[in-house]
């Protein structure tokens, strides 16, 4: 239903939108690659968004094994008082939502209606069943951070017709707040 | 010497007198010249403003007579304006009618996108539902968790009843075929109890992806709705000032 063209587009957003979500002094260390199909090892849980648009649905899935590095990247922020810590797995889902949201921003650029759902909690046991969601393309990638697995990442993508979809170039020195991407 | 004396006076004053008119001769004279020239100047002033005002009679002629011109011109440009403006006049009239026709029909339509800003009270409900369904879904976790352990104890039970059969010889031969079927049993339903478990994670991925496709699609239409409405009002305000 969509192009090689298209689908190269929607990997570029998917890789830029999981840089641009990483806590600030992370995101130059970090290192992204497409992966050509999800890692056999499967994380056990699992963070899902989805993206509604009047050509396509796309489905966005962070996966993670709750290691110890991500305790490191997503914890505490500096300054941040212990008692009003956020569990990690909240700060994850707070990643998703960025993550997402940066495609539904770069969506609406091209598009002019988009809407985009709350995150949801799912144990990763989910990875297993993706093709019953019906989805035509599935794109996989992985965030490494000082050489280790960060945490995985999908797009999938459906629709009932072909469609094409190119990204914006954005104005020279735009900046986008969080609340800008929904 | 009295007669010599008056004669020298006489001379005297007459030589005065003399020398008095003489003066006053002068004088006169002098006066006479101012006179002359005083009145040569004030002839001057004369000529000179007989020739001034007869210039700007002759300018405010002009002017009159520039102005009269300028006036017929415009009541010539008024008159072709007035003209013109009452040949358009049917065109304007048709014009508001059909502006007034358009906001007219533009009614219903800003009705009808109000009344569907209502659909999102729609979403809302179809929320409400899924987040029942997953409530539900969620539950159903922990029954075939409860269901699982259950079976796990059973399997414990009847390995423990195969152990005591085995221990009692003979006699518990029959104890130990039971046990083997409840532990066929157990194996089944922990087999079931797994296939159950997938089923369930497949139904959380399912539900899950519909609850949030209806949630993300009930924003894009309740967006779309909102666009839609904005222009409206923006097109019927600008054909309602227009048409004012």
């Amino acid at each position: 239903m969509i192009s090689p063209a298209t689908r190269a587009q929607f990997e570029q957003l998917l890789l830029g939108a999981l840089q641009e979500g990483l806590p600030a002094p992370w995101r130059g260390q970090a290192m992204l690659q497409p992966l050509p199909a999800l890692a056999q090892v499967r994380d056990t849980q699992a963070v899902m968004l989805s993206i509604a648009t009047f050509r396509c649905r796309l489905h966005v899935l962070v996966h993670h094994g709750l290691q110890p590095q991500l305790q490191r990247v997503f914890g505490p922020a500096q300054g941040e008082e212990p008692g009003a810590a956020v569990p990690v797995t909240d700060r994850l889902a707070e990643y998703g939502n960025l993550v997402c949201g940066a495609i539904n921003r770069e969506l609406g650029r091209s598009w002019h209606y988009a809407g985009m759902s709350t995150p949801s909690h799912l144990t990763g046991l989910v990875l297993d069943h993706l093709d019953l969601l019906r989805d035509q393309h599935q794109i996989h990638a992985e965030v490494s951070v000082a050489g280790e697995r960060l945490l995985g990442a999908s797009l999938l993508i459906g629709s009932h017709a072909p469609f094409e979809f190119q990204c914006i170039d954005a104005p020279a020195g735009q900046t986008a707040g969080e609340l800008e991407f929904f | 010497m009295w007669s010599e004396l008056g004669w020298l006076a006489a001379l005297v004053s007459v030589g005065g007198l003399s020398a008095l008119l003489w003066r006053c001769r002068g004088r006169a004279q002098q006066a006479l010249a101012a006179q002359a020239q005083a009145e040569q100047a004030l002839a001057r002033l004369r000529a000179q403003t007989d020739a001034d005002l007869s210039r700007w009679q002759q300018e405010l002629a002009d002017l009159r007579q520039s102005s009269e011109n300028r006036a017929s011109a415009w009541a010539d440009q008024e008159a072709a304006a007035r003209a013109r403006h009452e040949a358009l006049a049917p065109t304007l009239e048709a014009w508001r009618a059909a502006i007034q026709s358009a906001c007219a029909q533009a009614r219903p339509l800003t009705d009808g996108l109000a009344e569907l800003q209502a659909v999102q009270t729609t979403f809302e409900r179809w929320h409400e539902g899924m987040d029942e369904l997953l409530r539900q879904n969620a539950d159903m976790h922990r029954k075939n968790e409860d269901f699982a352990l259950i079976v796990r104890q059973m399997t414990i039970v009847t390995l423990n009843a195969s152990i005591e059969a085995a221990r009692i010889g003979e006699l518990g031969r029959g104890f130990a075929v039971v046990a083997e079927e409840m532990r066929e049993l157990a194996r089944r339903a922990e087999r079931l109890s797994g296939d159950y478990r997938r089923g369930l994670h497949e139904n959380d991925l399912l539900t899950t992806s519909t609850f949030q496709d209806i949630q993300a699609s009930g924003k894009l239409i309740v967006g779309a709705i909102a666009a839609l409405d904005l222009y409206q009002r923006q097109v019927v305000g600008s054909l309602e000032g227009v048409g004012a």
